[in-house]
């Protein structure tokens, strides 16, 4: 009996190192929907964790930008300013020309706000003006707007001389210039 | 009788007394007669003088003075005048050696001293000068006086080019074969045709010197040299081919009194600080004592090679800047001058590039057919934000020209001036023609100066001041461009190409309270071209003529600083369109301003789309005018409609559809034509 055990505790021991790792590459879309599935069902806990698993198994993938969002988006959430500021930090340095990008700017600016870092707030302000180049020739302001994968919904207005960021309809910045 | 007289003779008293009155007939007789013989041999006192000093000398008396002196009155060359070569002395006095004469009866001069001469020198004559040299080598140890003091002189030398110089000693000049050459209290005087009285101040320049020959150079103990300037002081020796210096030169000569003793300098100035700070002018003090142009530790190294002379090493401090300069200076065949320079030298290289004041200098010069031609390169840094980044400043004069003013100014002048500046990523080139500048020394730290030459087929002028400030140099100058060819100097003006016109400007740059420079441009009579704007509004209303805008008139005033800058009054004049406005660029790269342009109604129905957009108008209206707000990145700015009647009829009928396609239409144009990366 005794050794019966001890014969499968190899293969046990061996599932539990390999599994973590040894997502598939076809993977990554099935946890970016699962994850999905679990922020539209509010379980913000569960979704994290498969972000998670993108963040940490699948760099290369085409959800690696959305699930770094949003695992910066349940940082912050959760007050771990730090990770939050890892992640958007990430996002905002290697994907410039994601639609994320001025959002991921407007948490870090916050997190600069918090910290009374004014230049580096400063700066910030400058690369959300910098990230579009708008044309208005009747309307007042130019909308962009984008839903997380946490179910969170952004809005981003680009009037002529300023920007206002708002998360599920509520002004989260406005930068003047 | 007879035994009283010989009592008397035989008292001590009597005979003392015959003796004194004895030897006082007997050098009373001897001076009488040895001064008619000197009278009589007069012409060949004459000779002999002539022969030892090169010049034909005549002397009106001779006089022996008991009992080793030989006056001469009136020792002067024939026809002496100011204009040639001359020399006059009212009185000159040589003692010999008595006691040579008695025991090696040897009679050589012990001492000359010379009253009041007056020597005019008439250009350099070098056979004169070597003739001179030899006399003194062949009498070295016998004829020539081996001391000469020279009680207030003045030696006038006229140069070639005409320039004059005065060298007045006031008080007592001494060569003395072991104290060396000493003058105490001298004083030079330039008088105001020399170039060099405008730098050194048109006064009277005091000097005091020390030199001591030794067996292989000389040591100069000190060399002093004051005016209302500058005070200079030196010490150091030469020893074969090294010449080795030291000392310390201040533009506050005010601070270093040459015959105030130091420690009561230092007591008054501590008292005089002390009275200030109480006064609450502490600041002015401090800012006062680190003004000017103050070196204090000069080290300086020359080596003396048969065809050059080499500037080994030069360490000096200007007011807290380490620098050295190393040089060369070869007379033929053809003369050259050469130097380097460069702030921090004992820095590590790659520790100096993150010094915000690091300076690398280059100069090089050469006289080449008669013309002196020069250029000076110059490396620095300029900060930006947290940045460094380098630049280059080269200067490539030719045919240079220095001479002195009407007044007291600095005539400097180059046929053409190549004048370079180059930016980590951007470069300027402009080539100067017929440069004349004059700088006059004020009677502070610093000079006036006035430029004037021809560029780009136009003339600029400009004047303006610098003070000397090591820490900052502080600056302020008007400069005015007329005439200038627009097409040739639009590389000056970032953001418009014109391909013709006539420039004119004015300029203002000042460096207090902060770097500035201001001004406004005209351009009359030009085209305009490749204009970012007007290329997206050309293609937008198909209009081609409006790419190449010709206009009567374009204007702008224009500021830039540290904080931003800013283009404002923007005004272009032309008949199919006109355009005005303000334009604001910060460091951040971002910008701000408004433009409003103005299009006749026959232009704007040459335009396919425009021309349903006519029938909105009124039959009175001629024109009309858009309003734009411009914001964001300088190189993909944002566009805004600005609101008008024109805008609010034309939304009226048009359709929500037709609106989002326009928008969508002209966005796409805009950021097409963008430099967005």
């Amino acid at each position: 009996m005794n050794l019966s055990r001890l014969c499968f505790l190899p293969v046990v021991m061996f599932s539990l190192w390999v599994m973590p790792g040894t997502a598939l590459p076809a993977d990554d879309q099935a946890l970016f929907q699962k994850g999905v599935n679990a922020g539209i069902s509010n379980q913000t806990d569960f979704a994290f964790s498969y972000f998670d698993m993108i963040v940490k198994n699948h760099r290369g993938s085409r959800y690696y930008p959305q699930a770094l969002f949003s695992s910066g988006e349940y940082f912050f959430r959760s007050r771990a300013f730090r990770d939050a500021k890892h992640m958007f930090r990430e996002l905002s340095n290697d994907y410039s020309d994601s639609e994320l990008r001025p959002f991921a700017l407007a948490y870090l600016l916050r997190l600069a706000k918090q910290e009374g870092k004014r230049l580096e707030a400063k700066e910030l302000e400058k690369e959300i003006v910098k990230a579009r180049q708008v044309c208005l020739v009747f309307k007042d302001f130019k909308e962009y707007s984008f839903t997380s994968p946490l179910n969170i919904i952004y809005k981003a207005q680009f009037f002529i001389d300023k920007v206002e960021v708002y998360i599920n309809g509520r002004l989260f910045e406005e930068i003047p210039f | 009788m007879d035994v009283f007289s010989k009592k008397f003779l035989f008292k001590p008293r009597f005979f003392w007394s015959a003796f004194f009155a004895a030897a006082v007939l007997a050098v009373v007789l001897f001076t009488v007669y040895f001064n008619f013989l000197l009278n009589n041999s007069l012409p060949v006192l004459e000779k002999k003088l002539s022969y030892l000093c090169g010049i034909e000398l005549s002397v009106e008396k001779v006089k022996f003075v008991p009992f080793n002196r030989i006056v001469l009155y009136r020792v002067s060359s024939a026809e002496f005048s100011a204009q040639k070569t001359g020399f006059f002395a009212p009185r000159v006095s040589a003692c010999y050696s008595f006691k040579k004469l008695l025991s090696e009866k040897t009679f050589s001069f012990s001492s000359l001293e010379i009253f009041a001469p007056e020597l005019v020198v008439r250009g350099f004559d070098r056979e004169k000068i070597k003739h001179i040299v030899r006399i003194a080598e062949d009498n070295k140890s016998g004829g020539l006086p081996v001391k000469i003091k020279v009680n207030q002189g003045l030696v006038n030398f006229f140069l070639k080019d005409g320039s004059f110089l005065r060298l007045q000693i006031d008080g007592l000049a001494f060569f003395d074969p072991v104290k060396g050459l000493e003058a105490r209290t001298g004083i030079i005087w330039d008088k105001n045709e020399n170039l060099s009285s405008r730098f050194l101040g048109k006064e009277r320049l005091q000097c005091r010197f020390s030199l001591v020959p030794g067996r292989n150079g000389a040591e100069l103990k000190n060399l002093e040299i004051e005016n209302r300037n500058v005070y200079l002081k030196l010490w150091g020796d030469l020893e074969k081919t090294d010449l080795k210096l030291k000392g310390m030169v201040s533009s506050r000569p005010g601070l270093w009194k040459m015959n105030e003793p130091e420690n009561d300098f230092l007591f008054k100035d501590k008292v005089s600080d002390l009275k200030a700070c109480f006064k609450g002018k502490a600041a002015q003090v401090l800012n006062g004592k680190s003004s000017g142009f103050n070196i204090y530790d000069l080290d300086c190294h020359f080596r003396f090679f048969q065809k050059k002379t080499e500037l080994v090493s030069a360490f000096f401090s200007w007011n807290g800047l380490p620098w050295r300069i190393k040089g060369e200076f070869v007379p033929a065949p053809v003369p050259r001058i050469c130097f380097s320079g460069l702030s921090y030298p004992d820095q590590h290289p790659e520790l100096r590039k993150s010094l915000p004041r690091k300076y690398d200098l280059y100069a090089e010069g050469a006289w080449e057919e008669d013309s002196f031609n020069c250029s000076l390169k110059l490396d620095f840094l300029r900060q930006t934000g947290k940045s460094l980044l380098p630049q280059s400043l080269v200067l490539d004069g030719s045919r240079v020209v220095v001479s002195p003013g009407p007044d007291k100014q600095i005539e400097l002048g180059f046929a053409s001036l190549l004048m370079e500046y180059h930016d980590c990523d951007c470069s300027y080139q402009v080539l100067a023609e017929n440069v004349l500048s004059s700088f006059e020394p004020k009677k502070t730290d610093g000079f006036d100066f006035f430029i004037y030459f021809s560029v780009y087929g136009g003339r600029l002028e400009s004047s303006g001041t610098v003070s000397w400030d090591p820490a900052q140099p502080l600056y302020s100058a008007d400069l005015k461009l007329s005439g200038l060819a627009a097409d040739s100097a639009s590389h000056l003006i970032p953001g418009f190409t014109f391909s013709s016109g006539s420039l004119q400007a004015g300029l203002k740059l000042k460096a207090d309270p902060l770097p500035q420079v201001a001004g406004e441009v005209e351009i009359r009579q030009g085209c305009l071209e490749n204009m970012q704007f007007l290329q997206w509004l050309s293609g937008f209303s198909s209009i081609p003529s409006l790419a190449e805008l010709n206009f009567s008139r374009f204007y702008f005033h224009f500021l830039a600083n540290e904080q931003k800058s800013a283009i404002d009054k923007i005004s272009i004049e032309s008949q199919p369109l006109s355009l005005t406005g303000d334009f604001d660029l910060y460091p951040s790269q971002l910008v701000s301003g408004n433009i409003s342009l103005g299009f006749s109604r026959t232009l704007l129905e040459l335009s396919p789309k425009f021309r349903k957009l006519c029938k909105l108008l009124k039959d009175e209206d001629l024109s009309v005018n858009f309003d734009f707000r411009l914001s964001g990145l300088y190189e993909a700015m944002n566009f805004k409609w600005l609101a008008s009647d024109f805008k609010h009829d034309l939304q009226k009928i048009l359709p929500g559809s037709m609106e989002k396609s326009m928008e969508k239409k002209i966005e796409a144009v805009i950021t097409s034509i963008s430099d967005r990366k």
